[in-house]
């Protein structure tokens, strides 16, 4: 029953459920970003300040500030983190959504 | 046409009357024949036209027709007949009214010419949206509803303050160019800044927004902060201080962002983060600046709407919007999978979508004017947008772990209205002329050129390579059922409770006062003599401008006074 249904949702993104499809994907896209790297000595730059005048400042820049952002967020989330229910009932949080207002069951709805 | 001797606002509430007696069958052809018409108009509209009544001695100007209008007006009409096609399925009456008269106000506030009918626009859209979320039903929804419209109006009465005290030093109303130096155009700014969700004043979007009905929230995402946009456009372009205000506004909804749960949250903080892309491009002021601010409100309504309304699809199938009960939906909802996809590439200003010539013209002009730090700023939020709309909104949603859930894909007409706005974002981002030649001046930029697309690549793709070895390591903060605090605690927990030990103090206090009273019973008798005795000071003859001022005032104290029940 559970191989019928994998089956028949199966669509154009189901050979991401192949890991190792998936893992050369990611080796395709680590490949590119070398390429994308070494790409500066390539073209006409155009850096407006001083420190973008650095070799692969963008590729540098967009790296750590992400790692920057995940870890930063990881320090905040220690300090703001409530339960669902922080608030009551004044807030929508902790409510399930009203069920007659969706609609899991029918093709089309209206 | 008789058409272009009427505001097109009108156009917009034309339902109301109707919505009595017509069943929400024919209503909802309605929703969607009135933006259609309405944008027709728009684009066959002449440039300064103006249409101007007489009002109890003031002169109102109730359309003021420029390009600047023009383009925030089409966007507007754009964005109603999308969500509007989006909310095909809603049989609510309610909903159906709320959102066309909401997206009438929107567009009857672009179109004003002077501040005291944008005043009536302003709060109209503040009354009518606030059904968009009552609309939910719940209990949840009503106080979170509450909380919204009580600043929206408290928005509105500041600027009629506003416009009052300006009238009297100017004796003008003209919505055109302040400087913000006199008190009365700090209030209008102040007003502006309310609903435009500057840092500080920003909660009650994050807040009521996910309170909203599934189409409700499509609806929500497009007006409101879009209009606020428009008017410091109108207002303040130039404004130094807005520079670091659209600054600060990119910055820190980004790491709230990454950690909040609820998707339509994080959605929310991901539209503050870009409303101060904007708010820069309007401090820098510069043409090319403004027209950043234009065309990049136009697209983030699009790519915006677009996020909302696949995470709303989500919610509609499932039940939920909430990241850790999600995950593995590309199974059955690929569809949605793929214009959520295309929503994030559009926000993210991956090439060849429509952030990508947007938002970089506000950049661009960033280092010609020579903020450096403000942008370094703006490429780290950049990458923060990258971080939540682009990577977290799709990835916990659609792919990530396998969540068990097999919902259906979306229905037909959300399918196409997610359709429809996916095409909208790769067309401007192929061809942006088609929107650079709406914009209030003449562009003279390329957006292809090739050092800003690898640049572009660069940052994003190393941003991304950053995800996958984080995600490799397993350090992603991880989905729980949970919710941040910001400072809304300020006016939702400490000052309700800070209030009830004043009245309890006050009690206190009151006894003691009971004691020494007739002591003092003298004393006060004659100060109050000489305030509201025959000559006193504050028995003057007052004129009517000022009484309306202090009954602002007064309403604002009682809704501020009155958060604390709430």
């Amino acid at each position: 029953m559970e191989e019928k249904e994998l089956n028949k949702s199966k669509n154009f993104f189901s050979w991401l459920e192949d890991p190792k499809k998936a893992q050369i994907l990611i080796l395709i896209f680590v490949i590119f970003c070398v390429g994308l790297f070494f790409a500066d000595f390539f073209y006409d730059r155009h850096p407006h300040f001083s420190a973008d005048k650095v070799f692969g400042f963008y590729a540098i820049y967009g790296f750590l500030m992400f790692t920057f952002i995940i870890f930063a967020s990881k320090v905040l989330r220690f300090f703001v983190i409530r339960s669902e229910n922080f608030y009551g009932e004044k807030a929508v949080d902790s409510e399930d959504y009203p069920k007659e207002q969706i609609n899991m069951e029918e093709d089309n709805v209206s | 046409m008789f058409l272009n001797s009427i505001p097109i606002f009108l156009l917009f509430f034309l339902v109301m009357p109707f919505s009595l007696i017509m069943p929400w069958k024919i209503i909802r052809v309605f929703l969607l024949a009135i933006p259609i018409v309405g944008g027709f108009q728009i684009l066959n509209m002449e440039l300064g036209s103006s249409y101007t009544i007489n009002f109890m001695g003031l002169n109102l100007e109730l359309v003021r027709f420029d390009k600047l209008t023009r383009i925030f007006s089409l966007i507007f009409c754009l964005a109603a007949f999308l969500g509007n096609l989006y909310a095909w399925h809603v049989k609510d009456k309610v909903q159906q009214v709320a959102s066309i008269v909401y997206s009438g106000a929107a567009i009857g506030a672009v179109f004003a010419g002077d501040l005291v009918t944008l005043f009536f626009f302003w709060e109209g859209t503040a009354i009518a949206s606030v059904f968009l979320i009552w609309a939910r039903r719940t209990e949840g929804s009503y106080y979170t509803g509450m909380r919204y419209l009580i600043i929206q109006i408290i928005s509105g009465l500041i600027l009629l303050m506003g416009t009052i005290l300006h009238y009297k030093e100017t004796g003008s109303i003209a919505f055109t160019q302040f400087e913000l130096q006199s008190f009365a155009s700090w209030l209008i700014f102040i007003s502006f800044g309310i609903k435009c969700a500057f840092p500080l004043l920003h909660n009650w979007l994050q807040d009521s927004y996910p309170a909203a009905t599934v189409t409700g929230t499509v609806i929500l995402s497009a007006f409101t902060t879009k209009l606020a946009v428009y008017a410091l456009a109108r207002s303040f372009p130039g404004t130094e201080i807005l520079i670091y205000i659209g600054a600060a506004m990119t910055l820190f909804p980004i790491f709230f962002a990454e950690i909040e749960n609820d998707l339509r949250r994080v959605l929310a903080y991901s539209l503050n983060n870009q409303l101060g892309f904007m708010v820069v491009g309007i401090g820098i002021g510069t043409e090319m600046a403004l027209n950043g601010t234009a065309s990049h409100a136009f697209a983030h309504i699009l790519y915006k709407a677009l996020l909302f309304m696949s995470v709303g699809a989500v919610l509609f199938r499932t039940g939920t919007s909430k990241a850790s009960e999600l995950g593995g939906l590309y199974r059955t909802m690929p569809l949605t999978a793929i214009f959520c996809l295309v929503g994030a590439a559009s926000i993210s200003a991956f090439p060849l979508f429509s952030g990508f010539v947007t938002k970089s013209l506000i950049m661009d002009q960033t280092a010609n004017q020579h903020y450096e730090l403000i942008w370094f700023v703006l490429v780290f939020a950049s990458a923060g947008v990258l971080s939540h709309s682009g990577i977290k909104v799709p990835f916990f949603a659609f792919f990530s772990h396998d969540s068990g859930l097999r919902p259906k894909e979306a229905p037909k007409h959300m399918l196409l209205a997610m359709g429809l706005t996916s095409a909208l974002c790769i067309i401007i981002g192929v061809a942006p002329v088609i929107l650079y030649d709406y914009l209030p001046y003449e562009v003279n930029y390329k957006p292809y050129t090739s050092y800003h697309v690898i640049n572009q690549l660069q940052l994003l793709c190393f941003a991304i390579l950053s995800f996958i070895l984080i995600k490799w390591f397993k350090m992603l903060p991880k989905e729980i059922r949970s919710i941040n605090i910001d400072s809304d605690i300020i006016y939702r927990k400490a000052l309700p409770i800070s209030l009830a030990y004043l009245v309890f103090g006050l009690k206190k206090v009151a006894k003691s006062i009971t004691e020494i009273r007739n002591s003092f019973g003298y004393f006060i008798i004659t100060i109050l003599q000489k305030l509201i005795g025959s000559d006193g000071s504050i028995s003057r003859i007052w004129s009517t401008g000022n009484m309306v001022l202090w009954i602002a005032i007064v309403l604002s104290l009682i809704l501020i006074l009155n958060y604390s029940t709430i």
